[in-house]
């Protein structure tokens, strides 16, 4: 009787202690815990600008930015001109600093008529995860320069000047699309009659933004600048199909306004997109660091 | 009769002592180091470029009793630079659906805690991220700093055996060894 009792007792002593073991090695890896208690703000938009016209995502705090627009001839040139590919259009180099979390300058050069532009962009309010701010604000201040020699009158600087200001409202509405429209005001202190384009040195517009994200790297956007103080201007429209990859935004487009600088392309647009006035087009926006994070 | 019954509560009163006593005396004599505050880094490498994510918010857990080693870290707190880049390094990763790396494994050397030199170790355990573990062998180099143990220690991944698919850029592929580096410094518990 004492044997089994005592049997029963060392495969019981045996038990509890293997039992422990295990309890304490299980408890020996720790629980994991997130660091991060809150999701990130939804990412708006791909890149700072579409085809030209200015988005409220900003180049970060610490980072630059550079981009490369390019420009093709009319589509409908045929295999003539390669359906455009061998007429450049047009070149944009731009070059963004952000200098505060809400905050960037740029600086850019467009082919056509030689324009240099300044621009800032200024976005205090962004849209949250939480959707306690459910848009994103902001202000887009642009000055361009034509430094063109122009043969027939000598331009003053000041006269060489435009001017291009819009307040920028965006919301992502679903994880999918995101729509934006930007009131705007573009003042050119010098015009010339050409084109047919009526002389009127302050126009008002507002810019209509879109992007439908096919997935996280993909997405499919569009602009187009209705302008309304002028009923029978011709409106721009461009549609972009958007690829990110690293610090990279590649964007392919179809446009008819091909001058990358919002006051040109509001002021200067001559081309219908839906009477067949397309061009071809490509970007590359690429992030560079050049200053650490605090 | 009564002998017995006074024998077999006796043993029941001792063997109750014995698990009392193993279930104190286990955690009295672990001697556990902890810090969340380590720096991991994650570097990779494509043709003449590197950039490294970095993340000051590891976790980490040595009990030198029971030779363990523990440590995980959050990936989405991995910081290159630019935040394209660390947008595009956590849908490689998939840290919405993976969101750790870790190592919990064992120490293969005996930490001696009078040595104030740095003393070389190495560990052996499971490292995982991105759903998938590899059983490895990591060195390291420890100092002991009063109540601290500063750990240090460096190591190679290939993407490839994590089921990792590298991103790339037209032709231009980041490379599938990552270079993996911790230095974090331990308190004692």
């Amino acid at each position: 009787m004492n044997a089994i009792l005592h049997f029963s007792n060392i495969k019981l002593l045996l038990c509890g202690t293997l039992l422990l073991l295990v309890v304490e090695s299980v408890q020996a890896q720790m629980e994991r815990k997130r660091s991060l208690d809150k999701l990130p703000d939804p990412e708006l938009f791909l890149s700072t600008s579409l085809v030209s016209a200015q988005t409220v995502s900003i180049v970060p705090k610490g980072e630059i930015q550079s981009a490369i627009s390019h420009s093709f001839g009319h589509i409908r040139s045929g295999w003539g001109d390669l359906f455009g590919l061998d007429n450049n259009a047009s070149v944009h180099l731009g070059l963004d600093v952000g200098i505060a979390e809400n905050l960037s300058l740029g600086i850019g050069r467009t082919s056509v008529d030689d324009v240099f532009d300044m621009r800032l962009k200024w976005i205090p309010f962004r849209q949250n995860s939480s959707n306690s701010r459910p848009l994103s604000v902001g202000l887009y201040l642009n000055t361009a320069l034509e430094t063109l020699e122009e043969r027939r009158f000598d331009y003053s600087f000041t006269e060489r000047l435009s001017y291009h200001s819009s307040i920028l409202i965006a919301r992502q509405f679903s994880s999918k699309i995101t729509l934006q429209i930007s009131p705007s005001v573009t003042h050119f202190n010098t015009l010339i009659a050409q084109n047919k384009i009526p002389l009127q040195h302050t126009i008002f517009s507002a810019l209509f933004l879109g992007r439908l994200k096919l997935n996280e790297r993909n997405s499919l956007s569009f602009e187009t600048v209705p302008i309304l103080s002028d009923s029978e201007a011709i409106h721009h429209w461009a549609f972009s199909y958007e690829i990110e990859t690293g610090g990279h935004v590649f964007q392919l487009f179809l446009q008819s306004g091909y001058l990358f600088t919002e006051q040109y392309i509001i002021r200067q647009t001559v081309d219908s997109f839906w009477n067949g006035d397309i061009r071809l087009g490509f970007a590359i926006h690429r992030v560079f660091q050049v200053k650490k994070r605090s | 009769m009564r002998a017995q019954k006074i024998i077999k509560s006796q043993v029941k009163w001792y063997l109750i002592q014995y698990i009392v006593f193993i279930y104190l005396a286990i955690p009295l004599h672990g001697q556990n180091y902890y810090a969340e505050n380590g720096t991991a880094r994650f570097t990779s490498s494509v043709p003449f470029y590197e950039f490294t994510g970095t993340s000051n918010q590891l976790t980490g857990l040595i009990n030198i009793t029971e030779n363990s080693v523990d440590f995980y870290l959050d990936l989405e707190t991995l910081d290159s630079g630019i935040k394209k880049r660390d947008k595009d390094m956590r849908l490689t990763l998939e840290t919405k659906k993976f969101p750790f790396a870790e190592f919990y494994g064992n120490l293969l050397d005996q930490v001696d805690l009078t040595e104030t030199k740095p003393q070389k170790i190495r560990t052996s355990g499971n490292f995982s991220i991105h759903g998938i573990s590899q059983e490895m062998e990591v060195s390291g180099e420890i100092t002991i700093e009063q109540n601290i143990l500063h750990l240090t220690a460096n190591w190679e991944i290939r993407l490839d055996d994590f089921e990792i698919i590298p991103p790339s850029l037209l032709i231009v592929k980041v490379d599938q060894i990552q270079k993996i580096s911790i230095d974090i410094r331990l308190e004692k518990q």
